[in-house]
């Protein structure tokens, strides 16, 4: 890795010296580099880095997914095997959704333990890789998707849920395919313009979007679990996002959200501690559908478009309203994944009339 | 077409004469205030020569209103020209960024900084320090304590 004799080489070189950046320059490039372990090779490079890297303030951790045949550390540490078998509603759709839950919850070991990863392991790897960087104050974490989880059927599902102490607000949108806008016209589509008939949902078609919903409050509510923890440990986190490798879900913490978090603290009940997840509140749920969906911006269109919008009930319309679309602001500013669908969608069909409102209770 | 609209001269630091469009130069916030005062003279720059101002000149108009454009094909037009435009050597790279930070130019120097960035994404050691031409300055004792420290690297 580091090779001793190259350096007297480049000692020679009379230039070196023109050709540096100042500091504040090489620490603009190294904030922009972001993933952590670019960052640490840096680290190890020279003394001035070895100095400088450490300032950077926003840093993100990717969690690849570990090798198959490994064993389990779980079974080793005589963990419970899942806490998903205590958990009747994760062991429902364990059971009847498998394969389209399997890649919306967090990393968690499963019945087999395919995967070595869990919560604990999670926050003491971000906490230690964290300690070398003293000034970490937007952090991102990205876990792995479980092996073998590819989106064969084309469907198309991402979500974003803002977390403070508690849920504030998921969004989620799914689709049956995304397509290039233009590609292929339905026939129902028509030239009838922008609010056609709402066309309401089948039994089937309802039955997926709740199990995306469950799903996906459930992955949230278990990362937001981790994050509080991860936040606890590392007093220098402002904001904190916690995403998956496939940028399917996100678990947003704005400064704002975190400092309320540490001031609640995870002075948790018993609960929590054993379903290792925060509880979900009960929420407002707004749902919208339309067949087909254009995006002109991004150039995409969108079959079977839904978009499902989650606040708690406590928070009232009005708030909830803003709230969302802050986040979809920040958003944008994040890039949205690189192609801008997620956005544009939400905000397209917040346009339409909604097709179902509905209440949900805690869980 | 041009005759109205208002130019303003810029001298580099080897003396070259650049002239460029007001609305371009005010959108280098260190000079904005010279230009915006109605400065008539030629505004010297002293740390950036001439080769580097016309690299600055050139992108700064290519992206003059460009770049806030809805139209998603003026938009991939300008990408592609922008990946054109970067593909310089790293010491002219370099001296785009020290030159968009000595003229406050947002837009060039999140480009520039983000390609160097993005150039370090899955490097090995050498090949970063190749880049910035920085030499190994640790004494071995030290190397030895880093290797020893960053065992859990492999993992990364």
């Amino acid at each position: 890795m580091i090779d001793s004799h190259s350096h007297h080489q480049q000692q020679l070189l009379p230039d070196d010296y023109l050709d540096r950046l100042p500091d504040e320059l090489l620490l603009a490039i190294f904030s922009r580099v972001r993933d952590a372990a670019d960052l640490i090779r840096l680290l190890s490079l020279c003394r001035r880095y070895r100095s400088l890297v450490p300032l950077v303030p926003s840093v993100s951790l990717s969690f690849a997914a570990p090798k198959p045949p490994a064993l389990s550390p779980r079974q080793g540490k005589g963990r419970p095997s899942s806490s998903f078998a205590k958990n009747p509603l994760g062991f429902l759709y364990d059971r009847v959704f498998r394969g389209f839950v399997r890649r919306l919850v967090r990393s968690k070991p499963r019945s087999r333990g395919c995967r070595c990863l869990d919560e604990e392991d999670i926050i003491e790897e971000v906490g230690g890789r964290l300690k070398l960087f003293g000034e970490a104050r937007d952090v991102r974490v990205s876990l792995p998707c479980e092996v073998g989880a590819a989106d064969s059927d084309g469907t198309f599902l991402k979500w974003r849920a803002s977390y403070g102490s508690k849920i504030r607000s998921c969004v989620i949108l799914g689709a049956g395919e995304v397509c290039r806008m233009g590609e292929s016209l339905p026939a129902k589509a028509g030239s009838d313009g922008e609010e056609g008939p709402v066309v309401p949902l089948s039994d089937g078609e309802l039955k997926l979007r709740v199990v995306w919903i469950i799903s996906c409050l459930i992955a949230a509510s278990y990362r937001h679990h981790m994050m509080k923890k991860v936040i606890e440990s590392c007093p220098t986190i402002r904001k904190i996002v916690v995403g998956d490798e496939r940028g399917q879900g996100k678990v947003v913490m704005g400064e704002e959200e975190v400092s309320e978090a540490r001031k609640e603290g995870t002075g948790e009940g018993r609960d929590e501690e054993e379903t290792e997840r925060s509880e979900v509140p009960d929420l407002t749920m707004k749902l919208w559908h339309v067949p087909y969906l254009e995006l002109p911006r991004c150039g995409r269109a969108l079959k079977g478009a839904t978009l499902v919008v989650m606040t708690p009930v406590a928070d009232g319309e009005r708030d909830g309203d803003e709230k969302l679309e802050v986040g979809m602001e920040e958003e944008e500013e994040d890039g949205d994944g690189g192609d801008g669908v997620f956005v544009e969608a939400v905000r397209e069909l917040r346009k339409r009339n909604k097709l179902y409102l509905l209440e949900m209770n805690s869980f | 077409m041009s005759s109205k609209k208002k130019v303003i001269t810029l001298r580099s630091s080897d003396g070259e004469i650049f002239e460029v469009e007001e609305a371009v130069a005010l959108e280098w916030l260190t000079i904005k205030p010279l230009v915006e005062s109605g400065c008539t003279d030629a505004i010297p720059l002293p740390q950036v020569t001439g080769n580097i101002l016309a690299k600055v000149i050139e992108y700064c108009k290519k992206h003059i209103g460009a770049s806030e454009s809805e139209d998603r094909k003026i938009l991939y037009e300008l990408e592609s020209w922008d990946a054109d435009f970067i593909k310089v050597d790293q010491g002219t790279l370099f001296d785009l960024i020290r030159a968009a930070d000595y003229l406050t130019i947002k837009t060039l120097f999140e480009f520039t900084c983000q390609t160097v960035a993005d150039t370090i994404k899955h490097k090995t050691i050498e090949e970063v320090r190749h880049i910035f031409r920085e030499s190994n300055d640790f004494t071995p004792e030290e190397e030895k304590e880093i290797r020893g420290k960053s065992w859990w690297l492999q993992g990364l």
